[in-house]
């Protein structure tokens, strides 16, 4: 890079040159972290690799871009790096291409975007803010880390394609809206906040669930025998709700006309936990 | 042969009677020795202007054993609060209030400490305790093994057998399991427990086994003054945590009736009901009682604001108290006929009426027992906070402005109604160096420790002069562990394997037929892998030395 580019800027973006050997862990590389750095001086920051401290350099090419705030824009498979924004607090991620484990985990605010997938545990323990993913998720994703007692508590995370196994375990607050097909467990142990789901669910779907709520735009799944219909009257709280969903567009659009049906559970836990099925 | 001195440092060394003398310190091979000022030593330390004492050592910390493993399990959270550092000698361990072995070991010798004891030893996990002990580096190590609540020892209490059999008995535990000496936790309230007793005071009877707390102390008392060991009962004395039960806890010292004992984390025991709250300070009567009976030692247990988490054999007040957990997860165990064990993760809050108040009451205990050498200084780590925080209560102790600071901090009704308040007394560096040093191994019987006498072993600590005492204590500038230099600027730059100390008292073999004829009838493990030999002893231990400790009196035949 010639000096007279080596600017201070708020923006940064990031190519990545080579697939790493090992996980890269870019915690901490997040926009307001950055903001005011040369791209020099970001190229030599470090982070690890395995067991590694190495400067981000060594795999990245780092150049400056305009924006109207705080911003990152990473290009490339970026598959085997961690951590990506993790306790996000201002400030706008985006990845063109694929990401590893721990999107956005932890993310207060700001806004992550992926164009491809990510891997396990995305929005973990997410608190607020937006994080999209334009691919598929991996396990534990909007979950608790291992040994959490809550999992995301906050914010709106949206994914386009499927959803892996758990996802929204122990989820406590938030609304997560998952366009594709969810494995199994979806919404365990659920202890509040809202999923909406247009795909197809796994086995378990509920399991554990205390309260929050479901809803299933697309297929309609039968629900297990630890939940139970109720004959409430839910048309006011669906109109707000379906209304909110419906700026997520395709299957959540048209959900308001639907009059569904509601059940409770999971009753083998604290059985407060609602399933709204409109179809 | 390797030979150091450490040269015009300031020596405060109050088990030889020296108190801030400059001079010399000579070691050879490990140990401390005369050295003729113009003799040629392989290595020479600058330690003009600087504190030298010996290392510290730690006689209630949780550091081994099944209980500390369930805490790191039950907590992985606090093995992400922090990354291992940069330091190349260090191999990854983490945690916070329940580190791993290593950085136990790393952590405590920062600090000057060369020395940690393992309080609550069950004797069916005493091959697990030495052995994550032996994986702590650099400190040497002991436990106490848990009796009282086993449901041998309150059967033949029960059955009024002999109490020579007992003894022998008691002898035999701490022989097998290598214990440097014996804790009774909750006496027979663990046992209780399991027999639906929600508590149990001090002449209470056991639902089953109708007998007291009082006969289970007493017994142990009289036991281990027959046997000649040096560090006497290890008591958790009954109500842990109960507001009022500081007469439980002067009920118990009554039940010595003048043996020795050592209450442990007594700031937990001296709660009484007054107030608005029915929940006050009893320090000022517990102090008293200790001032009067020299036959009874304390240590402290302060707590430390921050979170942190309780681990405890007192599976009967650990269950009263899981709701408290937080995070709100917690585990409760029953450990075959033998204990028990309760983990409730705590975070202690400086705006709570009820963790102001003990905060208060701990240093209250520390400021009021007139003889500093029965009195030592602990967190009860983890229980009311990290070792960590060992630098910061120095510092609250020996700074009252400091103490009046962090005092207005807390809770308004305590900031401004606690006895604290009107206590001026700053400790001195010399009733720290016997708080955490000299004390603990007077009390533990070990001779060569915890001082800087000719032959001591030479476990070290130098400390920069800084009227911030919790600065000074944080970062020594060097540390030595026999002779080896393990610290330098607060910084590892060696990680030795630490030694056992562990006791063999003399019992008679006869009782082993009636032990193995009761685990064969009522246990899972087979009795003739209880015992720990020496040769197993040295493999737990990591490959470090055995250090018997000799025992008193009568029983000392070696």
């Amino acid at each position: 890079m010639s000096p007279a580019n080596d600017r201070d800027a708020n923006a940064f973006r990031l190519r990545l040159r080579a697939q790493p050997a090992l996980r890269l862990d870019l915690a901490g590389f997040v926009p307001q972290a950055l903001g005011g750095e040369t791209p020099s001086g970001v190229a030599r920051r470090a982070l690890w690799h395995g067991n590694e401290q190495v400067p981000i350099g060594e795999f990245f090419d780092v150049e400056a871009m305009a924006a109207d705030g705080p911003e990152l824009v990473f290009e490339g498979d970026l598959s085997r790096c961690d951590g990506l924004g993790r306790g996000l607090d201002g400030g706008r991620i985006r990845v063109e291409g694929d990401v590893g484990d721990y999107v956005g985990s932890g993310m207060r605010a700001g806004e992550i975007v992926v164009t491809g997938s990510a891997g396990l545990l995305a929005a973990c323990e997410m608190a607020g803010g937006r994080l999209e993913v334009g691919g598929d998720v991996g396990d534990y994703a909007a979950s608790a880390l291992p040994g959490d007692m809550d999992g995301m508590r906050g914010g709106l995370f949206i994914v386009r394609g499927k959803a892996g196994a758990r996802f929204g375990d122990r989820m406590r607050r938030g609304t997560a809206v998952v366009f594709g097909d969810a494995g199994d467990f979806l919404a365990s142990r659920l202890v509040a906040g809202t999923i909406a789901v247009a795909g197809a669910v796994g086995a378990h779907c509920g399991y554990g669930m205390r309260r929050g709520t479901l809803i299933f735009a697309g297929p309609q799944p039968e629900p297990p025998p630890t939940f139970v219909p109720t004959g409430h009257d839910v048309q006011v709280i669906w109109t707000l709700l379906a209304r909110s969903l419906a700026v997520h567009g395709g299957p959540f659009a048209a959900l308001a006309a639907a009059r569904p049906r509601r059940f409770v559970g999971d009753l083998a836990a604290d059985g407060k936990g609602e399933w709204l099925l409109p179809a | 042969m390797s030979t150091l001195r450490l040269k015009g440092g300031r020596i405060i060394d109050p088990a030889n009677g020296i108190d801030g003398e400059v001079r010399d310190i000579g070691v050879r091979d490990g140990r401390i020795v005369a050295l003729h000022p113009a003799e040629k030593v392989d290595r020479e330390f600058d330690v003009s202007g600087m504190v030298v004492m010996a290392g510290g050592i730690d006689m209630h910390t949780h550091i081994g054993g099944g209980k500390v493993n369930l805490a790191r399990m039950l907590l992985p959270e606090d093995h992400r609060a922090n990354r291992a550092p940069d330091n190349p000698l260090e191999l990854a361990s983490a945690g916070c209030c329940t580190p791993g072995t290593l950085a136990t070991g790393y952590r405590y010798a920062e600090m000057g400490y060369t020395a940690a004891f393992e309080p609550a030893m069950a004797p069916s996990n005493a091959r697990h305790a030495h052995m994550e002990m032996g994986d702590t580096p650099i400190l040497d190590h002991g436990a106490y093994v848990m009796l009282g609540n086993d449901e041998l020892m309150l059967r033949m209490l029960a059955e009024g057998q002999d109490f020579e059999r007992i003894r022998d008995y008691v002898g035999w535990t701490i022989h097998a399991t290598r214990a440097m000496g014996v804790k009774v936790v909750n006496p027979g309230g663990i046992s209780a427990f399991k027999f639906n007793q929600r508590k149990l005071d001090v002449d209470e009877d056991h639902t089953h086994w109708r007998i007291t707390p009082r006969q289970v102390v007493q017994t142990l008392a009289r036991a281990l003054t027959e046997l000649g060991i040096p560090h006497p009962l290890h008591i958790h004395a009954s109500n842990l945590g109960v507001p009022g039960n500081i007469g439980s806890t002067l009920a118990t010292i009554a039940a010595l009736e003048g043996l020795r004992g050592h209450l442990t984390h007594v700031q937990f025991h001296a709660y009484g009901t007054e107030g608005a709250r029915k929940f006050s300070s009893a320090a000022r009567e517990l102090a008293e009682a200790v001032n009067a009976n020299p036959n009874v030692s304390i240590d402290v247990g302060q707590i430390t604001f921050g979170q942190t988490v309780t681990a405890s054999g007192d599976t009967m007040r650990q269950h009263a108290n899981a709701d408290l957990g937080s995070p709100r997860k917690w585990i409760g165990a029953d450990i075959e006929c033998d204990a028990g064990c309760g983990i409730v993760p705590f975070r202690y809050r400086e705006e709570s009426f009820v963790n102001a108040l003990q905060w208060a009451i701990g240093l209250e205990l520390f400021l009021l027992v007139d003889d500093p050498w029965r009195v030592v200084l602990t967190t009860d780590h983890p229980n009311g906070g990290p070792f960590t925080s060992y630098p910061h209560l120095i510092r609250l102790l020996m700074d009252k402005s400091f103490r009046d600071e962090q005092l207005a901090k807390l809770h308004p009704e305590v900031a401004v109604n606690a006895l604290l308040r009107g206590i001026g007394r700053e400790l001195s560096l010399n009733e720290i160096a016997i708080m955490t040093r000299a004390a603990p191994a007077r009390l533990l019987g070990l001779a060569d420790r915890g001082q800087l006498g000719e032959g001591a072993a030479a476990d070290i600590a130098v400390y920069r002069e800084d009227p911030d005492r919790e600065a000074m204590f944080t970062t020594p500038e060097y540390v030595f562990k026999d002779g080896e230099l393990v610290v330098q600027r607060g910084r590892l730059v060696a990680t030795p394997v630490g030694g056992t100390h562990f006791l063999e008292p003399e019992f008679d073999p006869a009782i082993e037929r009636m032990l193995a004829k009761y685990a064969d009838e009522h246990l899972a493990t087979a009795w003739r892998h209880a015992a720990i030999g020496r040769d197993e002893l040295c493999a737990c231990a990591n490959g470090g030395r055995l250090l018997a400790c000799p025992l008193h009196g009568r029983g000392g035949r070696k």
